[in-house]
């Protein structure tokens, strides 16, 4: 039970860190990427809770389809977030 | 006997997937499939409606009765809105036979026709997660019609529509999700007998939730900062359905919610007081426009307002005229925007400078917005006179005088945009540079019949009056509501 | 000088917010406490005991899925095909020819085609065994999804007909809902189950279920893959 409970805890760390990131960063790679981090984090406390299909989906969709999309936008416009000019 | 209400919802899903594949028979089958489809959703709304007026109808699907179900709850209200929504999207659908825009994209008319059974799914549904099913269908709809021009104006509007939207989801999410984890049920029947079981700081926190994100959906203030955006950037058509069809979706919810599920009244006098800073907001806003559109958007801005405040008076009469005012809103908006929408194309245009002595031009498209500008301010004989008498009338019965006089300034601030809008478009020199073209009929035809609802209505306002009556009956009486779906309903 | 004032008032603004957000995640925390996520009750709880009564499906959360609740998981299949149809609109009158840079490496291109084959046959898996393992018609969707993808990226010059996607789609979606008819017309309510009921854990059992998850599992990843080939063909 203990390694269940350091597992999850490692997982809800990870995943707020990697939000952080994602928003503090320029590099909208870099952003995408730590989305898809959350996501994975997600699907994975999602089977730690005994929900096995939301944890499929959410990791087919949230961590995979869904980093895709974003990238192929950020393709078609700019890579680095412009700062705040006056 | 007739055939079972949810024939509403299914046919025009059928049809949106088979239209792909009609494209392959003739270019334009997708459009007249989705005016057909719109048309049988019409026939079959009128025909529910006397059997729903006379005892609300429970249709059960999958065959597990409430809770354990989905089930559709027909009642008068629902029904009445179910009618409009079905006709305005079928005479919005006739003029779109012949718009450049259907012509060139065939997914135009699946989206048409989705965001109307989105809207009839909303005010049909009895399950609440189901209804915000059916809010998502109506949303995404909305925001690829917003840019499916894939012009500046529209693409930018779409970009914030769909941020805004989503806001809006995740609150209506977040308040269901509380909803059913206090109560253990989806069914609206259900919850709002069990309302009052809830913790008290999970209820407050639910309702507001969402109260909010209904809020943003019925265009209230200070929630409805996208709207003029939406209604300038999308094709004239879709912003007519917008202000006729999704809107309305919009306000049945949240008077489903506040009156039915959690009878709320702190809340309801908040939706009064909001409805009035829309309508104040909404009309001096509309006097700094230049462009008619958005003017035209700040305009149904100030009426949904006044709607919003005659639902947070919560008398009878003020009910009844809630509902009239539905009615009134939906064919003058619809007309406005039509009639825009071509006199735009034609002008080039639809800023004033654009729009400089078009009525010379073209007499009757300005005829026919000039009528509807004088119902929007309330002239009788036509018909928005009779709902604002109503729901002026009703105010100043709950002694809300003050109210009454700020609604009254703000009509007289209608009429002076207005009147500057015909003036602009009436008086000026005969515009050289733009030729008459001849209307086709498929413009014509739903324009004239609009404008026969307006006067009509307007002469004879007694033919609606007892619908309005019962909707507002249905609105105020919860018990009955809770007692019918859960127990049986009548027959079909 | 501009660009020192600039940071001084943005720093405030920052503080400002961090409290306001800091404050409503206090509240929202709170709230999260006072939840009861202990007890399963109400519908819940009605749906755990009879499943197996209902529906004979050894997989509770697809016989709410697709029984209980099918009436809403129409709707959500709308609202995707909305998402695929209303990306197409937008993105329509876009298409460029396709111009890959960078070819993908000698062991991508002739390790993805068999690799195709595998993914599409797991995908096929799932949404198959819907009613008997976890997952479902949406979850395989997006796997098949997901195949399709890799030999966009590894292949050159790799096309999916549109014809195929659109009759897919297009005939996935119409089996879901004449499927929900044919219910409304032979047992009265829409969506009911028609079939005989059948053995638990058996392939061929829990009626309609396995009809419809396939069926969505087919509109899934035919759309997914409709629209990644769509949004792929704009870039240049």
């Amino acid at each position: 039970m203990a390694t269940l409970v350091i597992i999850t805890v490692l997982c809800v760390v990870l995943m707020v860190v990697a939000a952080w990131f994602a928003i503090r960063t320029s590099d909208l790679v870099s952003a995408v990427i730590g989305s898809s981090v959350v996501s994975l984090m997600a699907s994975v406390l999602f089977l730690i809770l005994h929900a096995p299909d939301v944890a499929m989906t959410e990791a087919a969709i949230g961590a995979g389809l869904s980093t895709f999309v974003f990238l192929i936008a950020i393709r078609k416009t700019e890579r680095y977030e412009k700062d705040e000019e006056q | 006997m007739s055939l079972n209400p949810i024939l509403m919802i299914a046919v025009p899903l059928f049809v949106a997937f088979s239209i792909p594949l009609l494209g392959y028979i003739h270019k334009k089958a997708g459009l007249y499939a989705m005016s057909a489809t719109l048309l049988f959703n019409t026939f079959l709304s009128f025909s529910t409606l006397p059997h729903a007026f006379e005892k609300p109808i429970r249709v059960i699907i999958a065959g597990y009765k409430p809770p354990f179900g989905i089930n559709l709850a027909i009642t008068p209200f629902s029904i009445f809105l179910a009618c409009l929504i079905s006709l305005m999207g079928f005479i919005v659908s006739i003029y779109l036979l012949k718009d450049e825009t259907t012509e060139t994209q065939e997914k135009f008319s699946m989206l048409i026709l989705l965001v109307v059974m989105g809207a009839t799914g909303i005010v049909l549904t009895g399950d609440i997660f189901n209804m915000f099913v059916f809010l998502e269908i109506m949303s995404i709809s909305s925001y690829a019609l917003t840019s499916i021009r894939k012009d500046r104006k529209g693409s930018e509007a779409g970009i914030k529509f769909l941020l805004v939207g989503s806001i809006s989801s995740t609150f209506l999410l977040l308040g269901i999700a509380i909803i059913y984890n206090q109560l253990g049920t989806l069914n609206m029947a259900d919850i709002a007998r069990r309302f009052s079981q809830m913790n008290p700081k999970l209820a407050f926190a639910a309702v507001s939730f969402l109260f909010l994100g209904l809020g943003i959906e019925s265009e209230m203030f200070p929630l409805n900062a996208w709207a003029p955006d939406v209604y300038q950037g999308a094709p004239a058509p879709v912003a007519a359905l917008f202000s006729a069809v999704t809107v309305k979706a919009g306000l049945y919810a949240m008077i489903r919610f506040l009156y039915t599920i959690s009878n709320n009244s702190s809340f309801i006098k908040l939706l009064m007081l909001f409805g009035i800073a829309t309508v104040i907001v909404s009309e001096l806003s509309a006097l700094k426009q230049t462009d008619v559109k958005r003017m035209l958007g700040y305009s149904s801005l100030g009426q949904i307002g006044v709607i919003l405040f005659a639902v947070g008076i919560g008398t009878k009469t003020a009910l009844e005229g809630a509902v009239f005012h539905f009615v009134n809103h939906a064919v003058l908006k619809a007309t406005m925007f039509l009639s825009i929408g071509l006199l735009a194309k034609y002008a080039g245009g639809s800023s004033f400078e654009e729009l400089k002595g078009i009525g010379k031009k073209y007499p009757f498209l300005a005829g026919v917005f000039a009528i509807g500008a004088l119902g929007v301010m309330g002239f009788p004989p036509l018909n928005g006179f009779m709902s604002k008498l109503m729901i002026l009338t009703a105010a100043a019965k709950a002694e809300h005088v003050v109210l009454v006089m700020l609604v009254l300034a703000a009509s007289v601030v209608e009429g002076f945009y207005y009147f500057r809008v015909l003036q602009v478009m009436f008086r000026e020199p005969e515009p050289t540079r733009i030729e008459k073209r001849s209307v086709s009929l498929a413009f014509v035809i739903p324009l004239v019949v609009l404008v026969g609802m307006i006067v009509g209505i307007g002469l004879f306002p007694g033919v609606l009056m007892p619908y309005f009556k019962g909707a507002a009956m249905d609105i105020l009486s919860r018990g009955d509501y809770i007692s019918v779906m859960l127990s049986g309903g009548g027959a079909l | 000088m501009k660009r020192v004032s600039l940071k001084k008032r943005f720093r405030v603004k920052n503080i400002f917010v961090f409290v306001v957000l800091v404050y409503l995640g206090f509240q929202m925390l709170s709230l999260g406490f006072l939840l009861d996520l202990k007890d399963v009750k109400g519908v819940a709880k009605y749906y755990l005991e009879n499943d197996i009564k209902d529906t004979q499906s050894a997989n509770v959360v697809t016989s709410i899925v697709v029984n209980y609740r099918g009436f809403d998981t129409l709707g959500e299949v709308t609202v995707l095909f909305l998402a695929a149809t209303g990306l197409g609109a937008i993105l329509s009158g876009y298409r460029k020819v396709k111009k890959q840079k960078i070819l993908a490496n000698t062991m991508l291109q002739y390790g993805s085609k068999p690799l195709l084959a595998i993914i599409i046959l797991f995908g096929a898996y799932i949404f198959i065994h819907g009613h008997l393992s976890p997952g479902g018609g949406f979850q395989g969707g997006t796997v098949i999804a997901t195949g399709f993808l890799l030999m966009l990226l590894a292949l050159e010059g790799y096309e999916i007909k549109h014809g195929y996607i659109k009759w897919t789609e297009s005939l996935a979606g119409l089996t879901f809902v004449t499927v929900g008819l044919f219910g409304l017309f032979l047992l009265g309510s829409f969506l009911a189950d028609f079939l005989p009921l059948g053995k638990v854990g058996n392939l061929f059992s829990s009626g309609v279920i396995p009809i419809i998850y396939v069926a969505v599992g087919f509109k899934v990843g035919s759309e997914l893959t409709g629209l990644l080939d769509n949004m792929m063909g704009v870039v240049e």
